[in-house]
């Protein structure tokens, strides 16, 4: 198992440019996840690392070996493709055991690493069969089966999982994360499902535009997002983000002449206040400076998610537990706690107040 | 219900028949004898004999029906699998490497728009320089330029229909290009080789013009030999004998569309991409 590394990496499509210079380690054994809107390059950036597409400009190193001129099948990669990508003409265990035959490995090998595959996926009954006599969830177990047989330095996943339903997609996502921990394989992993993101990954690379937004672990990008885009990525419902106008004295104007105030620290950069949905708390009408009025409440069982007319501020969402039994049309007072708001400047990056401002 | 299918089938077999009418005489031809042909035009035979047939098969000075017969099937069998071998490489380069998809494409499947005859001279000329003239690997080498634009279509368009993710796992798998081509991408095309050798070998059975131009007597296909039999003795045409010469050279390419017919079409692909 391997460190890949891209330093500097580009790439440009005819006059587009989708990869802009990339840099970022993904260390031995770790999971790493690439998240981000559609068309922002997470497709690209892996293809990249599996030679399937030339970089630009920049170097792409496996265990410090530069391989950005290699081609894909001198790279000792495996790849799992969002469509599968069986050989259709070719058995299940033809399928598992191609790559092991391209490296003309002996047969009795193969038979047995094919069976070890088989049985790890769940594959043992379906061995004889053609691709196409299989269901989505068993292609896309043949296709991981294929990935692990021949023991790759890294394994490369382009959203893997979006072909199947909801069910199967938690289930497989599971067999995933013991794979991962049973194989101790360096794993990269492109999904727009930030839930698969958070509970894959071992660390979360955030692209934007072709750009890093953020690296970082799960609970480090939600607690602490670096910026308002990486912010509002992850969580869901969305973080609110207000205008608001930090004015040095250590509290901070929201819209309509509100105050927050802050113990201490300089927030006369602030031009952006962050809170997530879960933690603005519902209060009584009349004890609150911020008052509004229920617009839209969406019943999910064990929670309310309800969008609030803050009136100058705007709309917020807020989740509620369903046991308040708030209805729509009806006047609530809402409280930010200041240990869980996040502030970020005038270009959308994370402002850190002194110790004492938050917590 | 009944009724209705049995009236399906009575106007399918009414068309049927009508459509082959032709083919149907001719075969009933066969089974005249020259004195019954002159005297019963009608479809019921009154005496069916087997003589054309026999004077079709037995070989005389002249004529020798398995001679054409053996002229045509090597011929027509390098003219069907020659054009496969230039278009295959050609094709997979074409739509994977986009060399030639923009000129060079168009151009060799416009060929087929040409009328052949334009070819004929120069062909004539450089055939008696390079003494492929009344040759059978000759005949069959203008065959494989006739068939060509088609054959090249054909293995585009099935390379096209490969999904281009098949190809790039086989990369990831560790092949390289000759166990990509020769493990991944020609079975995949195989419905499409055996579809193009069928059309070839028929198209290049059934071809004429060159075969009367530029063969004599060792390299004369079946179409042109069995024009030979219409006139055997001279006088008029015996029809009778044409009718069972046609016959015989209709043969070979039909029972290669029966035996081809299922695996003709169809695709390979399914499976492999999705659900
Ligand atoms: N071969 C190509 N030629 C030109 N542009 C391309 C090519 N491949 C991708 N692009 C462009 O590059 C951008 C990034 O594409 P990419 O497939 O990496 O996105 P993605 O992040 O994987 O999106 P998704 O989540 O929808 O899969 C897109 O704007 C796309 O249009
Ligand atoms: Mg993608």
């Amino acid at each position: 198992m391997s460190r890949v590394s891209l330093e500097n990496v580009c790439k440009s499509f005819t006059a587009l440019e989708v990869i802009k210079s990339v840099s970022l380690t993904v260390e031995d054994g770790e999971f790493c996840v690439f998240v981000g809107p559609s068309g922002c390059g997470k497709s690209t950036l892996l293809r990249m690392i599996a030679g399937l597409e030339g970089v630009t400009s920049g170097r792409i190193l496996i265990d410090d070996e530069d391989v950005t001129g290699l081609e894909p099948y001198d790279r000792h990669l495996s790849m799992v493709f969002q469509s599968y990508a069986l050989y259709p003409h070719l058995s299940v265990r033809q399928n598992i055991a191609f790559a092991l035959e391209t490296a003309k490995q002996p047969k009795n090998l193969i038979e047995q690493k094919v069976a070890e595959a088989a049985r790890m996926l769940k594959l043992e009954e379906y061995l004889d069969r053609r691709p196409s006599a299989l269901s989505g969830g068993q292609r896309q177990r043949v296709a991981i089966g294929r990935a692990i047989v021949r023991e790759p330095k890294a394994f490369l996943f382009d959203e893997p999982l979006s072909n199947l339903d909801a069910a199967l997609r938690g289930e497989t996502r599971i067999e995933i994360a013991s794979l991962h921990k049973s194989l101790g394989a360096t794993m990269i992993y492109v999904t727009h499902d930030q839930v698969e993101a958070m509970t894959l990954a071992d660390r979360i690379v955030v692209l934007n535009k072709g750009q890093i937004m953020q690296v970082g672990s799960p609970q480090e990008l939600y607690e602490r997002p670096g910026n308002t885009f990486v912010a509002q990525f992850l969580g869901s419902p969305k973080m609110n983000v207000i205008e608001a106008s930090g004015t040095g004295r250590g509290d901070i104007k929201l819209p309509g002449n509100r105050c927050l105030a802050l113990s201490e620290g300089n927030s006369e950069t602030i031009r952006q206040v962050g809170i997530r949905p879960e933690q603005i708390a519902v209060t009584d009408e009349a004890d609150a400076t911020i008052t509004g009025t229920v617009k839209l409440r969406e019943y999910h069982g064990s929670v309310l998610n309800l969008v609030v007319d803050a009136g100058p501020i705007g709309d917020l969402s807020v989740l509620a537990p369903s046991v308040s039994g708030l209805a729509e049309g009806k006047r609530i007072g809402l409280g930010f706690p200041t240990e869980a708001l996040h502030f970020f400047d005038a270009r959308g990056q994370r402002v850190e107040l002194g110790p004492g401002a938050r917590r | 219900m009944k009724l209705h299918l049995a009236l399906r089938w009575i106007v399918f077999a009414f068309v049927a028949l009508i459509m082959n009418f032709p083919v149907i005489a001719t075969f009933i031809t066969a089974l005249k004898s020259p004195s019954e042909i002159s005297r019963n035009p009608s479809l019921v035979v009154d005496s069916p004999t087997l003589e054309n047939f026999v004077t079709v098969l037995t070989v005389s000075d002249r004529l020798n029906v398995y001679h054409y017969l053996w002229n045509s099937f090597s011929a027509a069998t390098i003219g069907a699998i020659l054009p496969m071998l230039v278009a295959f490489p050609m094709a997979w380069v074409m739509v994977r490497r986009g060399y030639g998809r923009a000129l060079l494409f168009p151009l060799i499947v416009n060929l087929r728009a040409l009328p052949l005859i334009i070819f004929a001279v120069p062909l004539y000329l450089m055939f008696s320089v390079a003494y492929l003239l009344d040759t059978r690997i000759g005949l069959g080498l203008v065959l494989a330029i006739v068939n060509l634009p088609l054959t090249l279509m054909l293995l585009v368009n099935a390379v096209a229909e490969i999904p281009i993710e098949l190809e790039e796992a086989a990369h990831m798998d560790g092949a390289r290009l000759p166990r990509l081509i020769g493990r991944v991408v020609l079975p995949l095309c195989r419905p499409a080789f055996i579809t193009t050798f069928v059309f070839g070998f028929i198209t290049a059975w059934n071809e004429f013009l060159f075969g009367l131009i530029l063969t004599t007597q060792r390299a004369v296909p079946m179409t042109v030999g069995a024009s030979f039999f219409f006139a055997t003795s001279g006088g008029g045409v015996q029809w009778g004998v044409a009718a069972a010469v046609m016959v015989v050279a209709a043969l070979p390419p039909l029972i290669l569309g029966l035996v081809m017919y299922r695996r003709i079409s169809g695709s390979m692909v399914s499976g492999a991409v999705k659900g």
